[in-house]
């Protein structure tokens, strides 16, 4: 089974060589009879990449142990569907799934480009094909799946163990089988919009259809993205218990790069779209974002900077970054020798704009992508600078992200608010009378209450501002179509949406924002406390009483689990019962232990307990936390994934407007 | 019922001193993202706010405590690079850049403007009614301080 999977991968590979020549030769030429050509081996090559990951799997799921890469990410007594997603835990397998994604984007652009074929579409087609090509090499040559154990250790010929080494306890969980595909389709997607982004400058159709057509392309792997990494965050929280969900870790920090540049880049093409500026900026963010894309794969696998979740160590790494550096002078290039074609009549008329907005928008994005990239990159800088290691830990970020983060939060409620153009007088205090009310008035309010964090009533109150500026903007939209289609205020609100989805669905992330940061600023008023109890003992944080009532051992075939017992009680009264556990692989040689942590949750608040273990004396060691807002963060997820979803919701407007991307429909046989 | 906390078996020191050491040092342990001392529960933390406590006990003020640790280990210890020397680029770059990219934004913005302003003024030349006036000198002196004082 390994040499025909081994087969399928440099099938994969000749496919790919085969559908950049072709594709490339078809734009040059234009022949319909190369254009098919190009189009059936991206089909090949997804349908290639479709067989070798269903290989592995099939090796995975039948205990393949032959296979070292099986042997040593898996095990008999490993839970069917995380033998499934074992074949990710690993950097081949990893590498394998990226170039299954990447094909298959590769595939859908190629089907959705189908009916308006031309050259743009066909260098799209080349530089996508290109990338897969250094992906498949990658595996063949370096990271291959199928290698066999006598291929990599001192073994005889053909010697299969009796069991694999397993996965590693903490991937064992729901949000970590979901997050790597999330992830990669977020960032293998950035990809689509590259790709056209390339293809346009090198065909000279630098026009505004091509930016419409592809930021459906970049919505989708956005959404990705931003979904891939809340959903590491809730892995985080609910199985490493450390309390939080977001540790500015150099490969977390590797995902939120491309997130912040991909976010800019959604905001500033609404100025390309609507005033014909800033065109060469654009092409540059998307550009970069691609780039910070492949840079974030390079800093996971090259062991420049440690991580928690960094693969190990691999000769990758340098090879990445030779990619990094190739797509960089590709896109300069072609940029430069476009510059021409890609000026535009830039008017501005006021700051007081709804271009002004944007301009800020961008500004803030891009210092927040550079501050986050220094800060992960700074301990490698400072080493080569000074000689000596030095620690970037969440303190940096947390002090110099948060008067970012709180700019961008503002903006958010600021920006819709402004006309294009010039804003009048007027129309400022219309807009802004509202909003800026309640943000004085929450100010305000918790000020008197007591609250002495500073950025936490400033980001209360503009998440006030935000938030009325949001309603305010869906009220008016209704009444208006009520008193012009005689709706009722629920159907005008309905209809709202469903008329205009680009607008109202950006609000609608907009709120899913403001909800998470209600939630990171929870973040400033956790509480923690460590306890050590006999039964019976209590302890106190947050007024909560927690009192150990006692624990329990049980064992199946995986693990050992103790579960502990903690009544909860608060002003005497017992509001109910948590059960932190640990979990203790025996069968493993490293007998890891995993903690099970019990969460306890409201809106106001979560209360978090994890049992670090107990002494000979029967002395249980707890850690407790309370952590405000919390529930704000994955609400705020879900509202931004509605409002995204109804943004990617076709438009048949859109529709016609996309399909005159490219070249007229069909071109005759030759 | 009796109460046992984070510190107090081993040491004099209270939770809040030892915290209030242990925040500005990060956790080395290499399996968490180097989080601050204080948060970190780890064993390898846990260690070292023991070794923190008993330094307190000592005597020892919080800037001895830390300077003990970095003649030790080095300035990896501390959880952010200190505000010196080279290490203050990393608190200032960030700041440097929105700055920095604000004023490139200006300029931009201003050259835009300008350059709508002078096509403005292209624009209004042009619709300008021809002078009545028949001598030429005149009629080119009085287009001409138009043309300034717009």
């Amino acid at each position: 089974m390994n040499n025909f999977g081994n087969f399928t991968l440099w099938l994969t590979l000749i496919t790919a060589v085969y559908a950049v020549v072709t594709a490339a030769l078809a734009a040059r030429t234009r022949r319909y009879d190369l254009t098919l050509s190009a189009e059936r081996a991206t089909a090949a090559t997804f349908g290639l990449s479709l067989v070798s990951f269903a290989t592995l799997e099939y090796l995975f799921l039948t205990d393949g142990f032959g296979i070292h890469y099986v042997a040593t990410h898996s095990s008999r007594d490993l839970p069917t569907i995380y033998k499934f997603t074992a074949l990710w835990s690993g950097m081949q397998g990893s590498l394998l799934l990226w170039a299954l994604i990447l094909a298959g984007y590769s595939y859908f652009a190629m089907r959705v480009t189908r009916n308006f074929r031309g050259p743009l579409a066909s260098n799209a087609t080349a530089v996508m094909a290109a990338v897969q090509i250094f992906f498949v090499g990658i595996i063949c040559i370096y990271e291959n799946p199928f290698l066999l154990i006598s291929d990599v250790e001192s073994v005889a010929a053909g010697f299969v163990p009796a069991d694999g080494q397993g996965m590693n306890p903490l991937l064992v969980h729901p949000a970590m089988a979901i997050h790597p595909p999330m992830l990669y389709m977020g960032y293998v997607g950035f990809v689509v919009p590259y790709a056209f982004a390339m293809a346009a400058l090198i065909c000279g159709q630098v026009n505004e259809e091509w930016i419409r057509a592809t930021r459906r392309w970049t919505l989708v792997p956005w959404f990705f993205l931003g979904t891939g990494q809340l959903l590491g965050g809730k892995w985080a929280y609910v199985v490493l218990g450390w309390g939080g969900y977001w540790g500015w870790d150099p490969v977390e920090n590797a995902a939120l790069l491309p997130w912040l540049t991909g976010t800019a880049f959604l905001h500033s093409v609404m100025i390309q779209e609507k005033r014909g500026m800033l065109k060469v900026w654009n092409i540059i963010l998307i550009v970069l974002t691609f780039t910070l894309c492949i840079y974030g794969t390079f800093l996971t696998r090259s062991g420049v900077v440690s991580s928690v979740h960094a693969f190990a160590q691999s000769p990758v790494g340098p090879t990445f970054f030779g990619l990094v550096l190739a797509i960089v002078l590709f896109s300069a290039y072609f940029v430069w020798s476009r510059l021409d074609l890609l000026k535009s009549k830039n008017e501005y008329e006021s700051p007081v704009s709804r271009e002004g907005g944007f301009l800020l928008n961008n500004l803030l994005f891009i210092t927040a992508t550079f501050a986050v990239f220094w800060g992960t990159m700074f301990p490698v800088i400072s080493e080569a600078v000074t000689g000596s290691k030095i620690t970037v830990g969440p303190p940096f970020f947390n002090s110099v992200m948060v008067p970012i983060g709180l700019l961008l939060l503002l903006l958010t409620g600021v920006g819709p608010l402004l006309a294009w153009r010039k804003t009048s007088g007027r129309s400022l205090r219309r807009q802004f009378t509202g909003p800026a009310l309640s943000a004085i008035v929450t100010s305000a309010t918790l000020a008197a209450l007591g609250m002495g964090d500073v950025y936490a009533i400033i980001s209360f109150a503009f998440a006030a501002f935000v938030v009325v500026a949001i309603i305010l903007e869906f009220h008016r939209g209704a009444l208006a179509r009520g008193s012009s289609a005689g709706e009722s205020y629920p159907v005008a609100i309905v209809n709202l949406v469903r008329r205009n989805r680009r607008r109202y669905g950006g609000y609608i992330i907009h709120f899913g924002i403001v909800l998470l940061f209600i939630g990171f600023t929870g973040n400033a008023f956790n509480q923690d406390k460590e306890a050590a109890l006999k039964v019976g003992e209590s302890a106190e944080i947050a007024g909560y009483t927690l009192v150990y009532e006692g624990s329990d051992e049980t064992q199946n075939p995986l693990t050992v689990v103790i579960e502990t017992q903690l009544g909860i009680f608060k002003n005497g009264e017992r509001l109910g019962t948590m059960w932190p556990e640990q979990h203790v692989y025996y069968k493993r040689s490293d007998q890891q232990r995993t903690t099970e942590v019990a969460i306890r949750s409201s809106l106001r608040e979560d209360l978090y307990v994890l049992y670090e273990g107990q002494n000979e004396s029967g002395v249980a060691f707890f850690r407790a936390y309370v952590n405000p807002l919390v529930m704000w963060v994955w609400i705020g997820a879900w509202v931004l994934t509605i409002g995204t979803v109804i943004v990617m919701f076709p438009d048949k407007r859109e529709e016609e407007l996309r399909r005159r991307v490219g070249m007229a429909p069909r071109e005759a046989r030759a | 019922m009796s109460l046992l906390f984070w510190g107090s078996p081993a040491h004099g020191a209270t939770v809040e001193e030892i915290k209030f050491v242990a925040q500005e040092m990060a956790c080395l342990c290499g399996t968490c993202p180097t989080r601050p001392l204080d948060e970190c529960n780890c064993g390898f933390a846990g260690q070292k706010r023991d070794e923190i406590g008993s330094l307190l006990d000592a005597g020892k003020d919080k800037k001895a405590i830390i300077a003990s640790f970095i003649s030790r280990d080095g300035l990896q210890v501390l959880a952010v690079p200190p505000a010196e020397g080279f290490n203050l680029s990393a608190w200032v770059m960030p700041f440097a850049v929105l700055f920095g990219g604000g004023f490139v934004v200006l300029y931009v913005v201003r050259t835009w403007s300008q350059g709508k302003d002078a096509r403005q003024k292209i624009v209004a030349a042009r619709n300008d009614p021809p002078p009545n006036d028949d001598d030429p000198y005149r009629s080119q002196l009085e287009s001409e301080l138009r043309d300034r004082d717009t």
